[in-house]
């Protein structure tokens, strides 16, 4: 049976770069949240000893040697929201780092974050309604 | 209780017409502003979008033609009443053995 993610809430709070400790935090109703997993760093051990195709011949083809260098890159956190009364400038939070916390009744999700892009739009229409980017990291 | 619908006038853009029906309706879009928020089996939210004009929608006896874009001072009293100046979104009038001549008309307030 598949799980729902209504009744959740969405935090983040974060800090600027800086010596003076100036907080940011997100304001909105959050209608869509994706994790993008980092993905594995792998070093490619391939030998040159190791075969291939040459034309005319079949020489046996060999296998690449990839390596887990035991580091992570990418991994991000996408944030789609109506914009609420009160919200601020989303660029306001953007280069800022911290927390970020996503809680339902079927899953949690806490990450250290840098606050990567943020987007906003109005139309005709339709509700105000924004998309924010963070950033994994292991950064605090 | 009940009301009955018998001494309904209508008149628009000076003329009285024998009308047999009608129907005054009202719209209002609704933005849905549903978020992840709203627990399980909760109601959506919604957030009033554009408001549609006023409709009336009339069915009527006489040989009176009425012409679609033409607009009017437009009154109904009776068991109800609405009034102002409406204009004519569509209109037909037809006849059949044994019947009036009969026609129907829909207008939009401004």
């Amino acid at each position: 049976m598949g799980v729902t993610a209504q009744g959740a809430t969405f935090l983040y709070t974060g800090r600027l770069p800086g010596p003076a400790f100036v907080q940011v935090s997100f304001v909105g109703s959050v209608v869509g949240l994706s994790v993008q997993s980092p993905q594995a760093e792998v070093a490619d051990m391939t030998g040159v000893g190791v075969g291939g195709v040459f034309r005319g011949t079949h020489d046996p083809v060999g296998h690449a040697v990839l390596v887990p260098t035991g580091s992570w890159t990418g991994g991000s956190v996408t944030v789609d929201y109506l914009k609420k009364p009160g919200g601020g400038d989303p660029q306001s939070l953007v280069r800022s780092y911290g927390s970020l916390s996503f809680a339902s009744p079927s899953h949690n999700v806490t990450k250290t974050v840098v606050c990567e892009s943020a987007s906003e739009e109005a139309r005709t229409g339709e509700l105000v309604k924004g998309s924010i980017t963070f950033r994994l990291t292991d950064f605090t | 209780m009940a009301v009955s619908a018998q001494g309904l006038t209508f008149t628009f853009a000076g003329s009285t017409l024998t009308v047999t029906s009608v129907q005054v309706s009202d719209s209002q879009d609704l933005l849905d502003a549903t978020h992840l928020g709203i627990a399980p089996n909760g109601k959506r939210e919604f957030v009033g979008g554009f408001a549609t004009n006023r409709e009336v929608q009339i069915d009527y006896i006489s040989s009176t033609i009425l012409t679609a874009g033409i607009s009017g001072a437009m009154s109904v009293s009776g068991p109800f009443a609405i009034s102002g100046t409406a204009t004519c979104s569509a209109a037909s009038i037809g006849g059949s053995v044994g019947d009036f001549v009969r026609g129907s008309a829909t207008f939009r307030l401004a």
